[in-house]
């Protein structure tokens, strides 16, 4: 590990306005204020920091908060680490964890008024609810295992029957699961089988007559080669404001910035305005458009204090989503590191 | 990168990581030890700004910086310069080391943290 600094250095800097500078992004009205991070080691040595990284120090500073969870969506609060990694959290989870989705259509019979190629695109859109971890990379010029496809077949007929319209609509949960060889062993349990996560995603119209019958070929790959295998629907973070009130802003004027919020993220306690609510706050800049309260009000955010909100499709739970992107960046470093390897 | 080659890829490839036909993930190019540059393939920003970073907090490096030269291009350079006699090499592998180190505490956390709140209810 690294050398450890011989002055209790983890502390911060001495200098208030360059340990602001250094720990937090300043909104202005012109536009941010230093928002670029500094990451060289030796950055502030002539100062007495070791800007270098130790591990010991990143575990001590390192914290995690769970804001809320559901199912499929998650909340929660990253601290003590750096944009860059958790950009890359962010990244893997968007474009590098693998799911199955459909990748080839057969299409038997269509009469819809949909062309054969929208109706395969809708189709590899739809969310399946089967867990990628069971299944392979498909390679390419292989014929189809059951280890590495999953095949659906979607036939619906639309017809008149004693004046009323059966089969109006094409939905997702029409798709049904063909399994192939010993796949049905592999989903033992009824309601853990292979399914659209949604049932009621309407794949199309049909009138009486019309009819679609095709076969779906699910494969395993990653968002990074087409979105509809990305797991989630949005995974973004955004970093924690901090909003400081000078305590010369009293009576009145304190009432007319608390006012002057539309998420409400003020409170006046003692006469003073504070704010009690920063995680509430959007980033408007409403609170400092004017310019008596530019001067008075100060709206940072902290630059390595993340709250990241994972949305799932629903193949991978949101928190799994995450297990998965950490397990997915350590591997790729194994890879490069194998490949360094071999190559000595 | 030809698909219709004879993948070298093992035939079992249940890992999370899409099979890669090319033999080499990383090519080095230098003519000194503490000099490099490192041509990764089938990477970005996700591994090259990460690596630049944890590279720039390493008391022995002097510089990194990573460059995608064209996006249409499956290629992520990685210059390394080096100083007080590590090499470029092992700068790299430092800071590989660093990121996983990053990211198996970042995953015991985050499952500490679920742990906490369900003990919480
Ligand atoms: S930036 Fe907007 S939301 Fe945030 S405190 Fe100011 S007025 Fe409120």
């Amino acid at each position: 590990m690294s050398k450890k600094s011989s002055s209790s250095s983890k502390k911060g800097l001495s200098d208030p306005n360059l340990e602001d500078k250094r720990t937090k992004v300043t909104v202005g009205n012109a536009g941010l204020e230093n928002p670029r991070g500094t990451y060289y080691s030796g950055a502030y040595t002539s100062i007495g920091y070791d800007n270098s990284f130790n591990l010991q120090d990143f575990k001590d500073n390192f914290k995690v908060k769970i804001l809320s969870e559901k199912p499929y969506e998650l909340v929660f609060e990253m601290s003590g680490i750096d944009a860059p990694i958790a950009n890359a959290f962010r990244r893997i989870m968007i474009s590098e964890i693998p799911t199955m989705a459909i990748e080839k259509v057969y299409i038997i019979n269509n009469t819809s008024i949909l062309q054969d190629e929208v109706l395969a695109h809708r189709l590899g859109l739809i969310p399946i609810k089967v867990d990628p971890r069971k299944f392979n990379f498909k390679l390419p010029n292989k014929e189809y295992t059951a280890e590495d496809t999953l095949i659906f077949q979607l036939k619906v007929k639309c017809e008149k029957e004693d004046g009323k319209i059966i089969n109006a609509e094409a939905l997702s949960k029409h798709l049904t699961w063909m399994p192939t060889e010993d796949q049905e062993e592999m989903f033992p349990d009824v309601n853990d089988q292979p399914r659209p996560v949604e049932g009621d995603i309407p794949i199309m119209k049909l009138r009486p007559g019309q009819c679609i019958d095709v076969q779906c070929y699910c494969e395993k790959n990653i968002g990074r080669e087409h979105i509809k295998w990305s797991p989630v629907c949005t995974a973004s973070y955004r970093l924690l404001p901090v909003i400081t009130v000078d305590p010369s802003v009293t009576g009145d004027k304190a009432k007319e910035l608390v006012n002057k919020c539309p998420k409400k993220v003020f409170d006046i306690e003692d006469d003073q305005v504070v704010a009690a609510r920063p995680l509430d706050c959007t980033m408007c800049r409403e609170c400092i458009r004017e310019p008596e309260f530019e001067k008075t009000v100060k709206l940072q955010r902290v630059r390595d204090h993340f709250i990241f909100s994972i949305e799932s499709t629903g193949a991978l739970t949101s928190r799994e989503i995450f297990q998965e992107a950490l397990k997915i960046f350590i591997e790729k470093c194994n890879i490069v590191e194998e490949s360094l390897n071999k190559l000595l | 990168m030809s698909l219709a080659a004879a993948p070298n890829a093992t035939e079992s490839c249940n890992s999370f990581i899409p099979p890669s036909f090319d033999v080499n993930k990383v090519e080095i190019i230098s003519d000194r030890p503490d000099c490099a540059t490192f041509v990764f393939t089938d990477e970005d920003h996700t591994l090259g700004n990460a690596l630049h970073y944890v590279l720039m907090k390493n008391p022995k490096v002097d510089f990194s910086g990573y460059s995608l030269p064209h996006p249409s291009d499956n290629r992520m350079n990685l210059r390394i310069q080096t100083k007080s006699g590590l090499s470029a090499q092992d700068a790299l592998v430092k800071g590989l080391n660093d990121i996983k180190d990053i990211s198996r505490h970042v995953l015991d956390t985050f499952n500490q943290a679920f742990d906490d709140n369900k003990m919480q209810e």
